[in-house]
């Protein structure tokens, strides 16, 4: 049953990735805003697939984050998707150096509220500015290097320190999904109302730590970084991790 | 030999018809799809009768009688004068089609200077000499594809013969005999004659050279050999490549006169040269320095060129043409199967990156004065207009504030939205109206939305949150926008010039000119423009068009 769910998520990852993966690139490195992913519908970036799904996915966003805790991070996300790839690769390279411990984490954490407030910011009082020059339709990688070619400076920083944020994940585990993540912010804070969350049972002893071990989110410690990936069901050799039904 | 061939050719060229030499001078030329029939099947031939534009031999848009080819021919020629080409090639064999020889005699007894033109496959053309010879026909093109009974084996699919001659033996030998008879008596009769040989990689490509040198004795005047266009049975070959074919050409030309000029043409085309425009067209025309061809100027589509399967184009343009842009290269890919890989951007940044290390083969830029700098710095080669933008007053639907005019603006209480950071034309050139207008300040103390991106910034004028705006037409066509806002014309005098122009130019780094300028004379025709009248522009093409070209001075 739980390596069947594993599975489940598998499947709806790749699906999503296939669908949404163009998006994410669009967002970063083609969105001529200075937030990407809002206010999609009337872009001039023809092109861009946002135009279609944006309103959909931040439905499905809000939808998914009520019913299971910050599952649209690890079922549905592309760049969570990409993350978890890269986590694989750089496990088999042996490339993992950096390790953040339980106490820095609880430190960088705050670092997604200043990303998510510099994002609420430029959105609700700048009225998302134009920081590049849209590139209406093109083909993409040559679409990419005309935006940088004419992008003012602020767009420049944004997508390269974001980028070099979710690059280091080859490095460190998930540090963008972790720390950074303004929209997995805003899953965490919705969090709060969702009807179900993944929970360790509190009789367990906690001795073998393979849930622990196996999470890509170092999310054992009940800090809010749980994605709801359901590794843990897996690994788990005592079935004690279930899906609990958080009381109203 | 071959200077007395040279003679022979240049003597009988004073006609200067385009399939035949490379002449600076071609006359107009008409082919009539009269022929429907046909007595061999050439497995590279599909025989299309259809409203698809497809250039490409054996394709017409309908089969005509003898009557209406004469009344089309008639037509063509008080419009152009008897110095014309009339030439039925098609789409079956014409001198299996006795409605041949009833158009032509038609022709010839009432116009007697008229050039007539004749294709054939050549398998029935020796019964037709003399009477050729008495419609005073002045070219034929015979299609000879093999001297080898083998080989010819392997690009025909049949050959219908009567059984008389079935009896005699193979019939491909028969064909072959038949097509030598006929041209060795087409040449003693001193028709001009032109052989067409289609190259087809792997079955005859090994034997035309010595097809070359053995035409050079009959002697026949030009031999043009032709790329395959793969279609019917041999649509899985690959259509040669142009340094192939020219390296061949090359060779070939040692022994005889070869062309490769070949447009590949229709049983239906219409091909007028660029000296018979009217002088109001030949005025941009000349200084665009491109023969836009007869599409434009016959108002259809250019039916000269060849299709480009296989082949991609890198066009770019300013961004705010996208919307024309995306279905016209549609349209173009399905036409002619080259790939047009489009980018739509801002045209100044565009035109930076191109000014620097970028390169492009087509750029249709907005203001006059970037394709000027283009061709000034040799990046680009020529350039002719394309189209023009219209400025707008846009209110919403319901006109809450009751705008009438651009003086409304400057009324008090009246909120202005100005998306006065957007690129030049939504931004600087909206103020330039404003400053014309002499009403600018005043405006200005009424904005109470200033943005930076048109697009993005609509959307509040339409909810209602402001009053009025200035965009360009193409904004009000947008699928999202459209029948959304209601529009009021400005006084064309407060316009500012510079953002109104549009041009389209071919770059140096055009791989394939002969493409390039195609799909140019494409953009600029009647099927075309439709995409850029669609997507809100004046068209360069129409009467309100032509009176802005001269005005903006765009040539």
């Amino acid at each position: 049953m739980t390596k069947a769910l594993v599975k489940i998520r598998y499947t709806i990852q790749a699906i999503s990735f296939i669908f949404l993966a163009n998006f994410a690139l669009y967002g970063l490195f083609r969105c001529p805003f200075a937030v990407p992913f809002v206010g999609c519908g009337n872009c001039p970036v023809l092109q861009c697939p946002g135009r279609k799904y944006y309103l959909p996915l931040w439905i499905a966003f809000f939808m998914s984050s009520i019913v299971l805790f910050r599952s649209f991070c690890g079922w549905i996300c592309p760049v969570g998707t990409f993350s978890t790839v890269l986590n694989k690769i750089a496990s088999k390279l042996n490339l993992i150096k950096i390790t953040i411990s339980k106490k820095s984490g609880t430190i960088l954490q705050y670092l997604s509220y200043l990303f998510l407030a510099a994002a609420v910011l430029l959105v609700f009082v700048y009225s998302n500015p134009r920081w590049a020059i849209p590139i209406r339709t093109g083909e993409l990688f040559n679409s990419i290097k005309l935006t940088f070619a004419h992008a003012n400076n602020p767009w420049i920083i944004r997508t390269l320190v974001i980028a070099a944020l979710i690059g280091i994940g080859l490095f460190s585990k998930k540090i963008w999904c972790r720390f950074i993540c303004p929209a997995g912010l805003i899953s965490k804070l919705i969090g709060t109302l969702s009807i179900f969350k993944i929970k360790k049972d509190a009789q367990c002893q906690g001795t073998c730590n393979q849930c622990d071990k196996y999470c890509d989110m170092d999310a054992m410690h009940d800090n809010g970084n749980c994605i709801s990936c359901a590794t843990c069901f897996a690994k788990c050799p005592q079935n004690k991790v279930t899906f609990s039904k958080i009381k109203f | 030999m071959q200077s007395k061939l040279l003679h022979f050719f240049q003597k009988n060229h004073s006609s200067n018809h385009s399939c035949f030499n490379d002449t600076s001078q071609p006359l107009p030329r008409l082919h009539l799809p009269v022929a429907l029939k046909c007595n061999i099947k050439c497995k590279y031939c599909e025989r299309v009768i259809s409203n698809s534009n497809e250039i490409c031999p054996g394709h017409t848009k309908e089969v005509i009688t003898p009557d209406a080819a004469f009344q089309k021919a008639k037509d063509f020629i008080d419009k152009y004068g008897e110095d014309v080409i009339i030439g039925i090639a098609g789409p079956g064999d014409p001198c299996e089609n006795k409605e041949t020889f009833t158009t032509f005699q038609k022709i010839r007894d009432t116009f007697k200077q008229v050039k007539l033109c004749l294709c054939t496959n050549g398998l029935k053309l020796i019964e037709y000499i003399p009477l050729l010879k008495n419609l005073s026909i002045n070219h034929l093109s015979i299609t000879l594809n093999t001297l080898n009974p083998e080989t010819a084996k392997r690009i025909y699919a049949r050959i219908n013969i009567d059984e008389n001659e079935q009896s005699k033996g193979n019939p491909f030998d028969y064909f072959i005999q038949q097509q030598i008879a006929g041209i060795e008596e087409a040449v003693k009769q001193n028709i001009v004659v032109k052989v067409n040989t289609v190259y087809i990689p792997g079955i005859n490509n090994n034997e035309i050279i010595d097809l070359s040198k053995y035409l050079s004795k009959i002697p026949v005047s030009v031999h043009n050999i032709i790329p395959l266009v793969p279609k019917g049975e041999f649509k899985h070959i690959k259509r040669p490549d142009n340094d192939e074919l020219n390296t061949l050409r090359k060779k070939c030309n040692q022994y005889i006169n070869t062309f490769s000029k070949c447009k590949q043409c229709r049983a239906d085309c219409i091909d007028i040269p660029e000296k018979k425009v009217s002088v109001d067209r030949r005025f941009w025309l000349k200084a665009s320095g491109f023969a836009l061809a007869s599409g434009l100027l016959s108002h259809a589509t250019p039916n000269t060129g060849a299709s480009f399967n296989g082949k991609s184009l890198a066009v770019w343009s300013c961004g705010g043409l996208a919307e024309a842009f995306i279905p016209a290269n549609k349209e173009y890919e399905e036409m002619t199967g080259c790939k047009i890989n489009y980018t739509g951007a801002f045209a100044a940044a565009l035109g930076k990156s191109l000014l620097g290390n970028a390169e492009t083969e087509v750029f249709a830029p907005r203001v006059l004065e970037l394709a000027k700098k283009l061709k000034k710095a040799e990046k680009m080669v020529s350039y002719s207009p394309l189209c023009f933008t219209q400025y707008l007053i846009v209110v919403p639907v319901d006109n809450p504030a009751n705008i009438k005019g651009i003086h409304d603006l400057k009324r008090e209480g009246v909120r202005v939205l100005l998306s006065v950071n957007a690129s030049p034309p939504g931004g600087k050139a909206v103020l330039g109206i404003l400053k014309k207008a002499g009403i600018i300040k005043m405006v200005l103390k009424n904005t109470v939305f200033k943005g930076d991106c048109v697009q993005t910034d609509i959307p509040l004028l339409i909810k209602g949150k402001a009053d009025v705006a200035i965009v360009e037409k193409r904004v009000t066509m947008l699928p999202q926008f459209k029948d959304k806002l209601k529009t009021i014309s400005i006084p064309e005098k407060i316009i500012p010039a510079m953002p109104i122009p549009f041009t389209i130019g071919m770059m140096k780094y055009a791989q394939n000119r002969e493409m390039a300028n195609h799909y140019i004379e494409f953009i600029c025709s009647e099927k075309g423009q439709q995409h850029f009248h669609n997507a809100g522009f004046i068209t360069a093409m129409s009467n309100e068009g032509k009176r802005l070209i001269s005005k903006y001075g765009v040539a």
